[in-house]
């Protein structure tokens, strides 16, 4: 555990506060699916195959750049702000190959976001959790160029706090979009 | 902790504002007891009575808690308001809680509204659930801006008028054609909303004869207001059957000539797919798409519609055979999310039709 | 003055200031109502204008008035009453302001359009919101105004908890906070849970409306009634978001001019929080009519509701018992608050019923029952936080007696508008219709509501003298010139911008009051 000074820091405690209302966000969509799912006799419907590998590969890449994240966390603690630049590149890196396989696995779809209701689901889900993973990539290079000035003070640390909250929340949801859209259908 | 839960002794106005509120109450039960709703507006179907009764018992059950929070309000603010003869800074008697009167005014009400919970939900289950079945089935679609009604064995949908027969329970099936409208009879007390892509039922028993309005309550566009102008008609079993028998009789051609199209079908042989894909373009495109049927224009996408698991039937019921489609290009069709206009509305031959049916057939 | 100012009391005097300037929009759009409604058949608009001005009024009075004139009220107090030098995140509050500015601008908009604002309500219900053929860039222009005031009330919401997490002064422990600032903490953990499936239901509605999605579609796969569960999942909390804080205010005026603590301090707080978390689980009642719901469930909790609710009440008339009452213009109004609020929560546990539901609602009853609670409620608290706080805000008093007729135009005009709205509904006239048959005794109540409707106006007007005349006259109002017990009453009228040039010592809830009665103990034990 991090030290409670951080924890309390109103910066991290908003972050908290912000990613509440995220799950909010994502609840009702996730609601969503599954109201108009359980009102559906065939579901999803019929010429709707999404390819499993690649929510797989999109697990794997998302999961490695969360945990590159605790890397940079625990390089923090040992108080090297140099250290951790090296965990943060390798987290920026498979979030932006997780990007490319997203868009690259929505071209491949024979679905569009007007087939069905199933297909605006499916798109605006994934769609907002992309939006969410650019903006942690945006986040992460800002991250990744304030590590270098020379005062790293409490309230960076604590954004590098709450960025991190953000990451892992990113990837708490893509969990959820991948057991929803791939694995239980 | 000198000021917690003193005691402090209720003094003689107090006990005779208290009585006055027990009188006022007494009236209010009274008066709520014996108001006449039907001076409001009539009761024209069975539920009507019970939902006026769990009306008048929620009425006789606030009247009294309205008086006696009102009045004490007002008593307090008159009795405890500063007078000219106290001191500028008097403060009141400095009492921060007491935990026995605040658990009891927890504990009281939440009895009170539990018991109004169930004589609710047993209402409910009186109306939605306990009531006949036996009946008629009647089907009402909301449309911009207007209702229309099926009855068995009556083809298509009536208009203007519903008409029902006293004593004879009522199963009403709503729903929508376009957006989401609300079919309320006000003198019944029962109202459902119509929902494309749902039916809602209500049940109900017609009980005093007369002509009562429906009225639509969900916006549903510039004309909403207009949608209060259609009636329903209880009346008893002679002129029901009139009416009735009338409509049936009236559509009766309509529901022969569908029973002759069999005999009267198109001929189907030497059609060219070519031909129907140009007729295709020409006439049907602007509301078919020759793609799954889910992707709909005004109707379904019609590929595959000889050869699609999922909708083995058309939308007339019948079973997807090209007699069958070439049946409905034919006479066309009218039900309850659109309507396709017949051959000759569309302007087609039977030759063209014959042409079409071929495309259709490699459409897979 | 500085535009981009970040002092909390700055931005939530814009936020309180620009919620009234649109509450005057939003208030001449109900004279048209009325005007348009005072005769049957009435000719005045045709029904499309009609159709925008009842969707303009609610939407505007709901998501640009009353909730953010109680934000903007959070605003400005909560760092004062619990000591604090600003906001958590003053940067992010300025943020908020601008947002809920312009997304109010944006819906008004609409009108500008070629097709006219949003035709379909406040709630905007698919598939009507949906169909080419129907709204245009006006509903656009809905959607994208609701969204930039959610995240502008998520962003305060936020803004709110964190400030009264981190930034309490010594001595001000969680149980020794204002009510009001109680208030604001359960406020803004509902918009926490509650605007963000709004943002994602109106991504929805515009999916649907412009990439040939099919949420709402139930041709395609989709279904209309998720519409309403997600709007209502927003929409029963939004209620509360519009009542609580006001609760909060009519409870420091209460105690205030009682000259008492607050009546079950502890009880008060765990109310609060009651009505928030079953505020969650109601969101069907609204859906009743629909015949898709779980009737049973959703009246019982709607119900029980009445509880907490009932305990606020009870609380605040033993505030009352053996006070010493001052009749100021901020009392009066909260007792106004009181007398109106009651009736609308007492309609309001009829409807919960879902037998009577089913006749009453979308009529005029369900009309007079939520304005009996917003209008007759939160729109009163509005008008005796004003008076309340003035002296505070700008240093000045306004005067009594132009108080009390504000107050006295109001009332009688309130309840002469929407008393006849009860017997409407239950006579049988709906909601949302342009024109009206004359039939039964709709001709007479309608013309009562609308000669309500203009005594109304004139208590506005009053109230808009009141204002102008006090700012004229400065006559100085003191620190503390109704003998208030918070700390905002601690430093000077207006205070500075830096808040406080010393605490008092902070013993309870009440400060100051233990500040000038040294010898009396605070009576808490907490």
């Amino acid at each position: 555990m991090r030290p409670l000074a951080i924890r309390a820091h109103p910066i991290v405690l908003g972050v908290s506060l912000f990613l509440a209302s995220e799950l909010m966000f994502f609840a009702g969509l996730f609601a969503a699916y599954f109201d108009l799912r359980a009102g559906s006799a065939v579901w999803p419907p019929p010429g709707t195959h999404v390819n499993i590998l690649e929510g797989t590969i999109g697990t794997v890449l998302l999961a490695l750049s969360s945990g590159f994240a605790i890397g940079l966390t625990r390089a923090l603690d040992r108080g090297g702000a140099a250290a951790g630049r090296p965990w943060l590149f390798a987290g920026i890196v498979s979030a932006v190959l997780f990007v490319a396989l997203t868009v690259y696995g929505w071209s491949e779809e024979t679905f569009g976001i007007g087939s069905s209701a199933y297909g605006s689901l499916y798109y605006t889900m994934t769609g907002f959790h992309l939006l969410h993973v650019i903006a942690g990539i945006v986040l992460l290079i800002a991250l990744f160029f304030g590590l270098r000035a020379p005062a790293f003070v409490a309230d960076h640390r604590a954004g590098a706090e709450g960025i991190m909250y953000y990451w892992h929340f990113v990837f708490a949801v893509w969990l959820g979009l991948y057991a929803t859209l791939y694995l239980l259908r | 902790m000198e000021n917690r839960d003193p005691v402090v002794h209720l003094d003689r106005n107090f006990w005779i504002v208290t009585a006055v509120f027990a009188v006022l109450s007494a009236i209010s039960v009274w008066y709520f007891g014996t108001f006449d709703f039907v001076r409001l507006l009539p009761e024209s179907a069975a539920p009507a009575g019970d939902i006026d009764a769990l009306t008048r018992f929620l009425l006789m059950s606030s009247g009294p808690l309205f008086i006696f929070v009102i009045g004490y309000l007002l008593y307090f603010t008159i009795a405890y308001r500063v007078r000219r003869s106290d001191p500028p800074d008097a403060i009141g008697t400095q009492i921060h809680d007491n935990h026995s009167l605040e658990l009891w005014w927890t504990v009281i009400p939440t009895i009170f509204v539990v018991v109004m919970a169930i004589f609710s939900v047993k209402i409910w289950y009186n109306i939605e659930v306990a009531q006949p079945t036996n009946g008629i089935a009647v089907e009402s679609i909301g449309h911009q801006w207007y209702y229309t009604f099926r009855y068995p064995n009556v083809h298509g949908e009536i208009p203007n008028e519903m008409h029902l027969e006293v004593g004879v329970p009522v199963t009403l099936h709503v729903t929508s054609s376009d957006v989401i409208h609300s079919f309320w009879v006000p003198t019944m007390r029962i109202k459902a909303d119509m929902v494309p892509g749902l039916i809602n039922t209500l049940h109900f028993t017609p009980l005093n004869p007369g002509t009562y309005k429906i009225i639509c309550t969900e916006f549903c566009g510039t004309l909403h207001g207009e949608m209060e102008k259609q009636t329903v008609v209880i009346e008893d079993h002679a002129h029901f059957t009139a009416w009735y028998n009338g409509w049936v009789a009236k559509t009766k051609n309509v529901s022969d000539a569908i029973a002759a199209a069999s005999a009267g079908a198109i001929p189907l042989t030497g059609g060219s797919a070519s031909a129907g894909q140009a007729t295709f373009a020409a006439k049907c495109s602007a509301c078919h798409k020759i793609a799954p049927f889910d992707q709909k224009i005004v109707g379904p996408g019609l590929k595959g519609i000889l050869d699609d698991p999922k909708h083995p039937n058309l939308v007339d019921g019948q079973k997807a055979t090209p007699e069958n489609v070439a049946a409905i290009l034919q006479h066309g069709y009218k039900g309850d999310i659109g309507a396709m206009p017949d051959m000759t509305a569309n302007g087609l031959s039977n030759k063209d039709i014959a042409n079409l049916v071929e495309f259709l057939k490699n459409q897979k | 003055m500085n535009p981009f100012s970040t002092d909390h009391k700055r931005i939530g005097l814009w936020y309180m200031a620009t919620s009234l300037a649109f509450f005057c929009v939003a208030g001449l759009l109900a004279l048209l109502i009325r005007a348009q409604l005072a005769r049957p058949d009435g000719t005045l608009l045709d029904a499309h204008v009609y159709d925008q001005v009842f969707t303009l009024h609610g939407t505007a009075m709901i998501f640009f008035v009353i909730a953010p004139f109680g934000l903007g009220l959070g605003n400005y107090l909560v760092p004062l009453q619990i000591g604090a030098r600003d906001m958590a995140f003053p940067r992010l509050n300025a943020f908020s302001y601008w947002m809920f500015l312009l997304g109010g601008l944006t819906v008004f908009a609409g009108a500008l359009t070629a097709g006219g604002a949003a035709a379909t309500g406040w709630t905007a219900y698919v598939p009507l919101s949906v169909l080419p053929v129907g709204p245009g860039a006006g509903q656009d222009l809905w959607i994208a105004g609701l969204l930039m005031a959610s995240v502008s009330s998520v962003a305060t919401a936020i803004n709110l908890l964190v400030t009264t997490i981190v930034y309490r002064a010594p001595g001000m422990t969680m149980w020794r906070m204002p009510i009001l600032t109680w208030e604001m903490v359960a406020t803004s953990l509902l918009i926490l849970m509650a605007f963000p499936p709004l943002m994602a239901v109106l991504a929805m509605l515009w999916i649907d409306r412009h990439l040939g999605g099919h949420f709402f579609d139930a041709a395609a796969g989709g279904n209309p009634i998720l519409y309403q569960h997600l709007f209502w999942f927003f929409g029963h909390p939004e209620v509360y978001v519009m009542i609580l804080p006001f609760f909060g205010v009519i409870t420091e005026i209460v105690a205030t001019f009682s000259r008492k603590p607050v009546f079950g301090y502890v009880g008060l707080v765990l109310s609060s929080f009651a009505i928030a978390g079953l505020s969650m689980g109601v969101w069907a009642h609204h859906m009743f009519s629909t015949g898709e719901v779980a009737n049973g469930f959703f009246a019982g909790v709607s119900f029980l509701i009445a509880v907490p609710t009932g305990i606020k009440f009870f609380n605040w008339i033993g505030t009352m018992w053996r006070g010493s009452i001052l009749l100021t213009t901020p009392m009066l109004f909260a007792i106004g608050f009181m007398l109106n609020f009651l009736l609308g929560g007492i309609t309001g546990v009829m409807v919960a019923s879902p037998p009577i539901d089913f006749h009453a609602t979308d009529s005029y009853f369900v009309v007079a029952h939520f304005h009996s609670t917003l209008a007759g409620g939160s729109l009163f608290a509005v008008f005796a936080a004003v008076f309340f706080w003035f002296p505070k805000v700008f240093g000045v008093r306004t005067r009594e007696s132009l108080g009390r007729w504000c107050f006295g135009l109001l009332f009688v005009g309130f309840n002469a508008t929407f008393l006849p709205m009860y017997v409407m509904g239950a006579e049988g006239m709906p909601r949302r219709v342009a024109t009206y048959p004359d039939i039964g005794h709709l001709a007479l109540l309608n013309g009562i509501a609308s000669t309500g409707a203009l005594v109304m106006l004139a208590g506005v007007l009053v109230f808009a003298a009141a204002i102008v005349i006090a700012l004229r006259e400065r006559v100085p109002a003191g620190d503390n010139p109704w003998g208030a017990y918070t700390l905002e009453w601690a430093t000077s009228s207006p205070p500075p911008e830096y808040n406080f040039d010393t605490l008092p010592e902070i013993r309870s809830e009440r400060p100051v009051f233990d500040a000038e009665h040294p010898g009396m103990g605070t009576g808490t034990a907490r």
